[in-house]
């Protein structure tokens, strides 16, 4: 990425793709049915909004949405009605807080009221906010065929919720471990889809995908290595992820074409939404480029395999 | 595990240990008889007095930044059952497994000092600082590395017997009890677990694999060692039942595997544990 300067708008779009017409042909290269699939990543999930504006000035349309945790959350807005659904999560992004999910209150004082609990807040916060967000209560209300990914916490399973009440299953698959609690459905527990398919390109392949493209949550900016326990906890829980996230992305490429829409990686933490309007800057136009290219450099249709946007 | 093993007149030619299974596969390579034993003391000193046996003041002293107790206790204890100072002290050559925390991969330890590599291997986060190696920042090796058969299988392996301390699953009716701590811990701990498919699966392609498996309750209780034994030799058991091939694929199956599909080309034999042997904790 260049030496960001202190506002960043993206451009407009080259000439030659103005040419194109309204839309970026790009549907042309993709088998059907064409899956969304929307990663795990707390605030992160902002730049999903951007890479899903990029994606709106092509002539792709997801026939599914698949998603884990922030990405299930987004995923069901656009799901809920994909017309209006980039803008209501302009607003939605807009607002967004920590407040919002976890409620008020000092982390300390919730370490010690908290401690024997199964988290150290609790979920009425977040509740509230996904009561006020979406007007469906079931999964059979969204417009489009919507899955979100959680983990079933006794045995590690990745369990995709698809039918039923919608809003059990999105605080399920966004119960961070430790820091909201564990969701009861149908006499299991479940937690945040992040502890089994952070990025659920394998659950998108089993429903049937014939092409993927995964909108990612971006990395943050490690700095320096060190030795504090925290800092090497959160570092070591990110590798974990990481290496989830390999796996999920090669084997779905074995079987279909599965397109990664870059995203920024010098992101802040994952609980602070300060920085979420520039970071999506970033990433609308790292998208925008990325399908550019793909739209570009052909018009057959893409074998199998994994197609990723150059790093930043 | 290791027991059952030296009684069947499995020795290895060389051993890859990842994590714990480092403190357990160098034990067994030091010189002498009686390593087994030194093995057993060791485990009840880390159940007796080792920052595993209060990981919660360990945590509290790795908050405070004052490591310098836990480290010491850490090394004394591994010296228990590992008396020995460098890798070709060793009968048989041991490859450690540790993970490099900036760059997120394996390192593979296999010269040097021993009870540093060790202390690498099992530097859990939280509990133990990171050591420090050739400038670098190791934590333990499960964090990159779920069941390491392709590293024994790139350093030559014909065949792989794999000593497995068992899955993440929690029992059901304790689910509902975690508190917020062990919720993090239980969910990182799967991720840690889930690596074993495709590691494992890379490589039975290509030789045999024995799998021995244990699901000896949380891997974070270090509490009963004489049960974990116990568990160990009713798993390895299981050798006994083993055919005599040397066709590559999957003797055993790792616990939580069972239903992975994946793997299911692979399985040539489902090996059957020994019944269990009767002992005060048996249920």
């Amino acid at each position: 990425m260049p030496e960001a300067p202190a506002l960043y708008v993206p451009g407009p779009r080259d000439r030659n793709v103005r040419a194109l017409g309204a839309a970026l042909p790009l549907a042309r290269r993709l088998p059907t049915p064409v899956t969304f699939v929307m990663s795990g990543g707390g605030s992160h999930g902002a730049v999903q909004w951007s890479s899903l504006q990029a994606l709106s000035e092509t002539d792709i349309r997801p026939d599914s949405i698949i998603g884990t945790s922030a990405g299930a959350l987004s995923g069901s807005v656009y799901a809920e009605d994909p017309v209006c659904g980039l803008n209501r999560l302009s607003y939605v992004w807009a607002q967004m807080n920590e407040r919002y999910l976890v409620g008020d209150g000092s982390l300390t004082r919730k370490l010690i009221s908290n401690a024997r609990s199964s988290a150290l807040f609790d979920n009425d916060a977040e509740l509230q906010t996904l009561e006020s967000i979406y007007h469906a209560r079931s999964f059979e209300e969204l417009a489009l065929p919507f899955a979100a990914v959680a983990t079933d916490l006794a045995t590690g399973r990745a369990k995709v919720f698809d039918s039923g009440a919608l809003l059990p299953a999105l605080l399920a698959t966004s119960a961070i471990p430790g820091m909201l609690p564990p969701v009861r459905i149908d006499e299991r527990w479940y937690c945040d889809g992040l502890a089994s398919a952070n990025v659920p390109a394998i659950p998108a392949l089993e429903r049937g995908a014939g092409s993927l493209i995964v909108l990612d949550t971006g990395d943050r900016d490690w700095g320096s290595v060190s030795s504090a326990p925290t800092k090497v906890a959160t570092r070591v829980a990110a590798t974990l992820r990481d290496h989830s996230r390999n796996r999920q992305l090669k084997e779905a490429a074995k079987e279909v074409p599965v397109l990664v829409l870059p995203t920024p990686v010098d992101l802040g933490a994952t609980m602070d939404f300060s920085e979420s309007s520039r970071a999506g800057a970033h990433s609308y136009s790292m998208a925008r480029q990325y399908l550019t290219e793909m739209a570009l450099s052909g018009s057959s249709e893409l074998p199998p395999g994994l197609y990723r946007g150059a790093k930043s | 595990m290791l027991d059952v093993l030296q009684e069947a007149g499995y020795v290895p030619d060389l051993s890859v240990g990842c994590s714990f299974g480092a403190l357990n596969a160098a034990a067994a390579a030091v010189p002498g008889t009686g390593q087994v034993a030194d093995l057993s003391d060791m485990w009840h000193a880390i159940a007796a007095d080792s920052p595993f046996s209060s990981p919660t003041q360990a945590i509290v002293r790795q908050l405070g930044r004052r490591t310098a107790k836990s480290t010491a206790e850490w090394r004394e204890t591994i010296a228990v059952g590992v008396p020995a100072a460098h890798f070709d002290e060793l009968t048989h050559p041991v490859h450690v497994v540790a993970s490099d925390l900036e760059a997120g991969e394996t390192t593979m330890l296999h010269g040097g000092s021993l009870p540093a590599a060790l202390a690498a291997a099992t530097a859990m986060p939280l509990i133990l600082p990171p050591v420090e190696h050739d400038k670098r920042l190791l934590v333990d090796g499960s964090f990159t590395e779920g069941m390491p058969v392709h590293r024994a299988l790139a350093l030559g392996a014909r065949s792989i017997v794999v000593l497995d301390v068992g899955g993440t699953t929690v029992p059901e009716p304790e689910v509902g009890d975690l508190r917020w701590w062990q919720v993090g811990a239980t969910a990182y701990s799967h991720l840690v677990r889930a690596q074993v498919g495709p590691d494992v699966t890379e490589s039975a392609s290509q030789v045999p694999i024995v799998v021995l498996s244990t699901d000896a309750g949380n891997i974070l209780d270090f509490s009963d060692p004489e049960a974990m034994f116990d568990a160990g030799r009713v798993a390895a058991g299981a050798i006994a039942s083993l055919a005599d091939t040397e066709e590559a694929g999957l003797y055993g199956i790792p616990v939580g595997f069972e239903e992975y599909p994946p793997f299911e080309p692979l399985v040539r034999q489902h090996l059957k544990p020994a019944a269990m042997p009767s002992s005060p904790q048996g249920e």
